[in-house]
């Protein structure tokens, strides 16, 4: 009988979830072209090998980010900021709690809604919510993709996105 | 006095889960009257999951935290509002409940969570449980991201250029706004939409449609959609993530003018 905690019942618990199912069907994938095309999927394979030895750097920068985020993670004072009205200083710090939120956005829902029903303005709700686009971990990985300039500058829309949609609902719901 | 324990079963005799994000339940039992209430997660583990049973221990006004171990932002948090947080708990439920409440009956000159087992170096272990915590985070973004990079593979192996170019139409607003679609339909980790990105751009395609694509992945959550209703207005989601999506081909278009 397979124990509750025993890694034969983790893998198999792993691969009923979507990442495993979706990783079985990728490597599926491979062996139906392997066996049509042989030569070209073996480049294939090759090419997303490749591809994965130039994520390895970004990939140790991303952890040294992280590492550092959970250290020195969203001060709680936050909360009591944005819980009283919708003024710029809200919304900078909204911004700020938005950027340096990790995890799931499911996760952030109750949150939110324990904040709106607390007195948080939507507006500020809508700069959190686009300011998680923002992601410092994994900036690293996106400069080495992208360069230094396309980050900056995307990241600088992205906020002032952020509080256009925050001025937007604002209006639209005050 | 309430106190919240993060559980591995609804009831007095489960495990103490070690952390909450590994949880199946939080118990809350009130030390008056000894009502035992619980509430069931999400079904899934990581630190989602947590997050949800955290602010749920906030919801019902606990005065104490008790779990396996936690991360330095969620203990400053909750302490921020007041509520005990007791770390390194183990065994049943039951029997951590009692050590808890001989422990501050006992009235002894250190807070509670001094007694149960937190380190005399704090920065170190706090060092170790961020490290512990972002191998976690990394671990779980690799399998989907091992996926999506083995899929590349076959797409620029497999799908000629021209193809990619034709449907995406170049820098055109066409293949900005297909794009912008496309990014609002998945979801999932920002990692992987960067991935597909720079492989669109190795393939010829846009900045444009690059940006829009992974602007939109982020900022336009159309499975989320139900989730975000039900937590904050339907009115408020559908108009955050219309503005989102129009705002994410503007600044695709703002990408095209500067880059």
């Amino acid at each position: 009988m397979i124990q509750s905690n025993s890694p034969t019942k983790k893998i198999l618990k792993f691969l009923y979830s979507f990442k495993g199912l979706f990783l079985l069907l990728v490597a599926a994938f491979y062996l139906a072209l392997w066996w049509i095309m042989p030569e070209k999927t073996a480049v294939a394979f090759q090419t997303s090998i490749d591809f994965f030895y130039r994520l390895l750097l970004p990939f140790f920068l991303v952890f040294c980010f992280m590492v550092a985020l959970n250290l020195f993670s969203t001060p709680p004072q936050f909360e009591k900021i944005i819980q009283n009205g919708s003024g710029v200083k809200q919304s900078f710090f909204a911004a700020i709690a938005g950027i340096l939120s990790t995890g799931p956005i499911f996760a952030w829902y109750p949150i939110l809604k324990d904040l709106r029903d607390r007195g948080a303005a939507p507006s500020l709700m809508a700069v959190f919510l686009v300011n998680r686009a923002v992601k410092p971990a994994l900036v690293p990985m996106m400069i080495s993709l992208f360069g230094w300039s396309f980050v900056l500058l995307l990241t600088l829309l992205t906020v002032a996105a952020s509080f256009c949609v925050g001025f937007c609902i604002n209006r639209l719901f005050p | 006095m309430k106190i919240a324990i993060t559980a591995r079963g609804k009831d007095l005799d489960a495990q103490v889960s070690d952390k909450p994000g590994t949880a199946s339940h939080l118990l809350v039992m009130d030390m008056l009257s000894k009502e035992l209430q619980w509430f069931e997660g999400s079904g899934k583990s990581g630190p989602g999951a947590g997050l949800l049973f955290i602010s749920m221990a906030v919801n019902e006004n606990c005065d104490a935290f008790l779990t396996g171990w936690l991360s330095p932002g969620s203990e400053r948090q909750l302490k921020a509002r007041g509520i005990t947080v007791v770390t390194g708990m183990t065994g049943k439920v039951a029997q951590a409940l009692e050590e808890f409440e001989r422990a501050y009956a006992s009235g002894s000159a250190a807070p509670p969570e001094e007694s149960f087992g937190t380190s005399p170096l704090p920065n170190i272990k706090a060092l170790i449980n961020a490290c512990r915590q972002a191998l976690t985070q990394i671990g779980s973004m690799l399998p989907v991201i091992a996926g999506v990079v083995f899929l590349i593979g076959i797409l620029t192996t497999f799908i000629p250029q021209r193809i990619l170019s034709d449907f995406f139409s170049g820098n055109t607003l066409q293949g900005i706004f297909k794009s912008a679609l496309a990014g609002s339909l998945f979801t999932g980790n920002p990692a992987n939409s960067y991935i597909i990105g720079k492989e669109l751009l190795d393939q010829g395609l846009g900045i444009g449609v690059v940006t829009a694509l992974i602007c939109a992945w982020v900022m336009v959550g159309i499975v989320q959609l139900p989730a975000e209703s039900a937590a904050l207005g339907k009115g408020f989601a559908i108009v955050r993530n219309f503005l989102c999506f129009i705002l994410s081909m503007v600044i695709a278009l703002i990408m095209v003018g500067v880059m």
